[in-house]
């Protein structure tokens, strides 16, 4: 099947009322961390005032949502003049259908609207390396400088644990390994003590009899917060180069009941870093 | 400022609040801010008629924080909102939401910094979480953003009187500086006709240099700008100074969603 044949079974439709269940359970499909629930779609979408229906792009195949687009276009005050703007958001291709150029024909499609609507900018947030992130970079967006996003922990315990339970709910492989972890691996952070076997039972995952293996405590200082922000979110330089920080400034200490049980935590983490 | 108050929002706030959008003195770009933005902004699932705070002084609204609670492992507070006249009623607001997390068990507290705090000093206990997180733009149309950022007062002052020409990938868009304004003509006269100052660049590269990610002196280093006529080089980049936004731009949480 040529490129022609695949797009053609594809057709690109604005929003209709009935569309909006099917949305919401698209859209947490398609993004990892879970998009929302309709109280957050209808407040997106219908409630935010400048909603129109042919702002909202849907992509379908057999009856089956299988691409989406919001764009909600707005105005900017730039030194105390309008400047109409486009926003667009929301974007989200269903993973059995990604590399058959939906992607682009969205964002050709709303790109080409934006415009005949008289924006004279299209805005868009994305991730770092991601592959829309190249797509923009290829098809002329910059990136802007704009105000950051900080965060202050109060409950540092339960803020740390639903971080760690995210962190490897994302990775499979990190996931299988922890599971098949003999050794009872403790994190601490700060005041804050769990062991990970406690996490994953939490998300119902069973882990290998660890009774006779020993311990490895992880011992993470209050302080360490930014340098694990850097871990979680970095590349594979930076996750290298922020673990090395936190051992050499001490902010992490590693603590084990014996020579054999931090071997096998050590050898998990070699395992984990050749197959990533 | 004196007498400056925290205290909850209350309904006969709201055309206070809409002043406060309107006099906004704030110099980076921002998304516009009115009534219909206010309601939206409060209609967020999870904002409470306590989490909405007003900073007034004598009787003056001088900014407002609206918070709301969201529930995704830990609960979060996130500041969807801070919009206030100067920095002093930012810093009281903020404080006031942490104040209120702290007081309903919340476990941490999500903000954007706003227009006047200085990051470094206010959020230094505080975590950046957007590392990988960017804003990207692109130009569809680039008359109504020149028209914003060029001032003819300040381009007179420079030595620019009647105008020029900028020729961005094949198209021509004439800025002609008159008494009463600029005036901005998109695929007007062919830049060969063309007898002053004309300036050669991509539109990529322009609204690199507009928003301040590449310096416009390095841009002509690197002939991503061209300048016809060696006396006008200066003056080109003198114009390219005063129409670049160097700040980054003010988007709260709301914004972005």
């Amino acid at each position: 099947m040529d490129e022609k044949q695949k797009l053609a079974q594809f057709s690109l439709r604005p929003f209709k009322p009935g569309d909006e269940a099917n949305l919401v359970d698209f859209l947490n499909l398609c993004y990892p961390g879970g998009w929302g629930d309709m109280e957050q779609w209808v407040w997106a979408y219908p409630r935010n005032p400048f909603f129109e229906r042919d702002n909202v792009f849907i992509i379908e195949s057999n009856n089956q949502i299988v691409g989406h687009r919001g764009m909600h276009l707005r105005e900017l005050i730039i030194r105390g003049k309008r400047v109409p703007i486009a926003f667009l958001g929301d974007t989200a291709i269903h993973p059995d259908y990604r590399a058959f150029g939906l992607y682009s024909r969205l964002h050709q499609t709303t790109l080409k609207a934006a415009k005949f609507k008289g924006a004279c900018l299209a805005l868009t947030g994305n991730s770092r390396g991601s592959i829309t992130y190249n797509h923009n970079k290829k098809t002329g967006f910059i990136e802007i400088k704009r105000s950051h996003t900080y965060i202050k922990v109060i409950n540092y315990e339960k803020f740390f644990q639903k971080q760690v339970s995210d962190f490897i709910a994302r990775r499979e492989k990190l996931k299988s390994l922890l599971q098949g972890l003999e050794t009872n691996l403790y994190l601490h952070f700060g005041k804050a003590e769990f062991s990970l076997k406690e996490l994953l039972n939490r998300d119902n995952l069973t882990l290998a009899a660890s009774s006779k293996s020993g311990e490895v405590r992880v011992i993470l200082a209050e302080s360490s917060l930014p340098w694990l922000v850097e871990f979680a979110t970095g590349g594979k330089l930076r996750k290298m180069g922020s673990l090395l920080a936190l051992l050499f400034s001490r902010k992490m200490k590693i603590r084990f009941s014996s020579a054999l049980a931090l071997m096998k935590v050590a050898w998990a983490g070699v395992r984990m870093v050749r197959h990533a | 400022m004196p007498n400056l108050v925290i205290r909850n929002y209350k309904l006969e706030d709201l055309p206070d609040v809409v002043k406060l959008y309107s006099s906004s003195q704030v110099k980076s770009p921002f998304f516009l801010r009115d009534k219909d933005y206010f309601d939206y902004c409060t209609s967020y699932p999870s904002v409470k008629e306590d989490s909405i705070f007003i900073a007034a002084s004598e009787h003056r609204i001088e900014g407002v924080a609206v918070l709301a609670i969201i529930h995704k492992g830990y609960t979060v507070g996130r500041i969807i909102d801070l919009w206030a006249s100067e920095a002093t009623a930012e810093n009281a607001l903020l404080q006031k939401a942490v104040e209120y997390c702290r007081d309903n068990n919340i476990d941490a507290v999500e903000v954007k910094a706003p227009a006047f705090l200085d990051s470094s000093k206010t959020f230094v206990d505080w975590q950046r979480i957007d590392q990988r997180e960017v804003m990207m733009v692109k130009p569809l149309s680039f008359a109504p953003l020149l028209q914003a950022l060029i001032d003819a007062t300040a381009l007179r002052k420079i030595g620019i009187r009647k105008g020029f020409l900028f020729v961005c990938d094949d198209e021509a868009i004439e800025v002609k500086i008159s008494k009463t304004g600029v005036n901005i003509v998109e695929g007007g006269k062919s830049w060969r006709d063309w007898d002053g100052i004309l300036v050669k660049v991509s539109l990529k590269s322009l609204l690199e240099v507009v928003f301040g990610s590449t310096n416009p002196y390095i841009a002509l280093l690197t002939r991503r700008i061209r300048i016809r006529g060696i006396k006008n080089i200066l003056r080109v980049m003198k114009m390219l100074r005063v129409i670049r936004i160097n700040q980054p731009w003010t988007v709260a949480i709301v914004d972005s969603r």
